[in-house]
């Protein structure tokens, strides 16, 4: 196994730096779905047992007490709220009575997600078990944070995989993930996405070894242990599942053909194995252990994306389903009935990579994301040329199924998002958010480089640092605009 | 060479954003008690006078503000009473001729140090009737007409004495980000993230200086 390059380890400190600073200037509970998630590491780690849903909306007295005692539900989506500030009520949390740390159970919108990413927060919790609660928060969003700095490390080397003929170019990939800063707000908080982040980033590089480097016991191993991590982190990870498929299946085919029957053999049964066996045990666990169900729901809304995959929702159709998906992601062709009152892929996709933090209530006003939007383009259209470039040099020769793997991996998970989110609306709600997006951050950081790469060998480092000193900027200021929102 | 130019002229165009950013002068909160202001709330007659009960007014106020409206034609003259313990502590008034929306009431003197379980009390002459936004009352945080308590709450913020830049307001920052983090944070919140972001510049400048070269 070849040497960790320096660079690695210091964009993964970057990263570790940014979300550190981000999970130093959110308040507790701030990051979304921070609560719900929370509550599922303090059943697990104060009961062993993981939460179930039970019709019951208030979490243990111990985090309803500090959700009272720092206003969150007076603050959580009123941006001129602000969380309590001034020295008397600080005075007014400290030595609070001591009250239960178990409620009944719930974890409200997180109860039915899978438990690793609890069971790993567990660990702080305990370690924390001194202090407070507020206090056990500030560690186990440092596990997170962690996660993030293991992202940008693995974006690196996905990179470095992928791009071997410009080392440069990772270091700018890299950069451009471990500064993102929507990626840095989720990983900063006691957040699933964070171990999602990772996760996806693991899969790209274990799926991109495999395709260039071919499948035996190792890349296979290595393969589904990234699989086995992501399935059992978050739910929506089960969109990269057709496209991890598809690479084994490519590299199996290439592996038979030659002379690597026996490893690529292997590598399959532990690709497909290990994530299997893991998906297994906890299927089993759920419903004979836990008596939870057997696919749990998502950690937003409480939508079944399995369910929704497998069956069609009584008051919607197969047709809706599809134009919703369609409009979510493309521009609306003339048949299609109008879902969506303004542009999707603008207000989700584009404005939320932009930045949208808090629980969605610390905003840029329209004339920056409107900015910001040109700037995406602009890296767009230069990843292309630098795409197109690469082509010429006969970079993706014989690359064709690697490529046709990273397309499925995002389709997967777009579609995933696209079919939970129309079940989301059938019942009233918003599904969609950018950060679903994190598990490709490193196809993100390759159409970065790309972008830089379309000025060639001589200026192309220039503009890589250009791209970088932009993205430091970007995290810088949306760091500043929610200290503005919360704390000024 | 050419990639420590390059970056070092987006790092200035980033800081002198930064600075032009931080630098912009505007009435700054001193705080406010988060009540939601959502619907019409409290209806003041001439002659009448609603107080905000049991309110936190954080120190350095030197302002106070409502969401209000006059329903009537344009707001008549406004008289804005803080009342701790049965004493007046500070008094302020708007003259005639405010329109719907924030109205600010500047009071004498200024509240230096914070001050809990304050009456914030507005009171008018007219003409017309004065409404107060703000949202149903959840605890013994009332609004009181006349000393009947409602089952209304008015939204009042408290801002600080005239026009601060971000630098003006960074010790504030500095000592608000620390509160309510628990006792292992506590004041080096602020502190810390800054350390945070000068790091991640040092080590951002010396990766890509040193890595990126063709």
């Amino acid at each position: 196994m070849r040497r960790l390059p320096r660079a690695a380890w210091l964009c993964a400190l970057v990263g570790g730096l940014s979300a550190l600073g981000w999970s130093l200037l959110t308040p507790p509970f701030h990051v979304p779905d921070e609560v719900a998630h929370v509550a599922y590491v303090q059943h697990l780690a104060e009961t062993a047992e993981l939460p179930k849903l039970n019709g019951q909306l208030e979490y243990s007295p111990e985090e309803q007490q500090a959700l009272t005692v720092t206003e969150f539900y007076l603050v959580v989506g009123a941006p001129t709220a602000r969380p309590p500030w001034t020295r008397w009520q600080q005075r007014g949390m400290v030595n609070l009575r001591e009250v239960p740390k178990v409620g009944t159970g719930t974890a409200q919108s997180a109860t039915n997600n899978p438990p690793l990413y609890y069971a790993l927060e567990a660990v702080p919790y305990w370690l924390g078990r001194g202090g407070s609660l507020l206090d056990r928060l500030v560690l186990m969003r440092l596990l997170s944070v962690l996660m993030a700095a293991g992202t940008a490390l693995t974006v690196f080397l996905f990179l470095r995989e992928v791009m071997p003929a410009a080392p440069w170019a990772w270091t700018v990939g890299g950069l451009a993930v471990a500064l993102q800063p929507l990626f840095g707000f989720v990983s900063s908080g006691v957040q699933p996405d964070a171990l999602l982040a990772l996760a996806g980033s693991l899969v790209l590089l274990a799926t991109a070894r495999v395709m260039r480097h071919g499948l035996d016991a190792r890349s296979g191993a290595a393969l589904g242990i990234a699989t086995a991590v992501g399935a059992l982190s978050k739910l929506a990870f089960l969109g990269l599942v057709p496209g991890i498929a598809l690479a084994v299946a490519l590299a199996l085919r290439r592996a038979l053909a030659g002379r690597r029957r026996v490893q690529g053999l292997r590598g399959a049964a532990l690709a497909l194995g290990i994530p299997a066996a893991a998906v297994a045990v906890y299927a089993l666990a759920s419903v004979l252990v836990w008596d939870r169900p057997l696919f749990g729901a998502d950690s937003t809304t409480g939508t079944n994306p399995a369910k929704v995959a497998a069956t069609e929702v009584a008051t919607g159709s197969q047709s809706g389903r599809l134009s919703y998906i369609w409009q979510l992601y493309l521009p609306r062709l003339p048949f299609m009935d109008d879902q969506f009152t303004a542009s999707p892929i603008r207000e989700i996709w584009v404005n939320g990579f932009i930045g949208r933090f808090g629980w969605l209530d610390t905003t840029w006003s329209a004339g920056v994301y409107r900015a910001g939007g040109v700037v995406l383009l602009g890296i767009a259209l230069l990843a292309a040329v630098g795409a197109f470039r690469a082509a010429r040099r006969g970079a993706f020769a014989g690359r064709l199924g690697e490529l046709c793997v990273y397309a499925t991996l995002v389709v997967g998970l777009l579609l995933l998002i696209g079919a939970a989110g129309y079940s989301a609306r059938l019942t009233g709600g918003t599904f969609e958010q950018a950060r679903y997006l994190v598990p490709l951050m490193g196809l993100y950081a390759g159409i970065v480089a790309l972008a830089a790469r379309a000025f060639g060998s001589r200026w192309g480092p220039v503009a890589g640092a250009i791209l970088i000193g932009v993205a430091f900027g970007h995290d810088l200021f949306a760091q500043l605009l929610t200290v503005g929102r919360f704390w000024a | 060479m050419r990639v420590a130019i390059a970056l070092g002229l987006t790092l200035v165009a980033v800081l002198v954003g930064v600075v032009a950013a931080l630098s912009a002068e505007r009435p700054r909160l001193a705080g406010t008690n988060n009540v939601f202001d959502s619907f019409p709330s409290v209806e003041i007659a001439p002659g009448q006078e609603a107080c905000a009960r049991h309110e936190l007014v954080p120190g350095d106020t030197a302002e106070v503000r409502v969401h209000a409206e006059p329903p009537d034609g344009a707001g008549g003259p406004i008289t804005v009473r803080l009342v701790q313990g049965g004493r007046e502590i500070a008094r302020g008034s708007r003259p005639a001729g405010w329109g719907e929306g924030s109205l600010e009431v500047p009071i004498q003197p200024g509240i230096a140090a914070t001050q809990p379980d304050v009456d914030v009390c507005f009171a008018h002459e007219g003409p017309g009737r004065i409404i107060l936004w703000g949202y149903g009352a959840v605890d013994e945080r009332r609004t009181a007409l006349d000393g009947q308590e409602l089952g209304e709450r008015v939204r009042v913020s408290y801002l600080r004495p005239g026009r601060e830049s971000g630098w003006d307001l960074l010790a504030a920052v500095a000592r608000r980000m620390g509160v309510g983090r628990g006792s292992w944070i506590d004041g080096w919140a602020f502190y810390g993230w800054l350390a945070t972001v000068v790091g991640a510049l040092a080590v951002v400048i010396r990766l890509t200086v040193r890595e990126l070269h063709a």
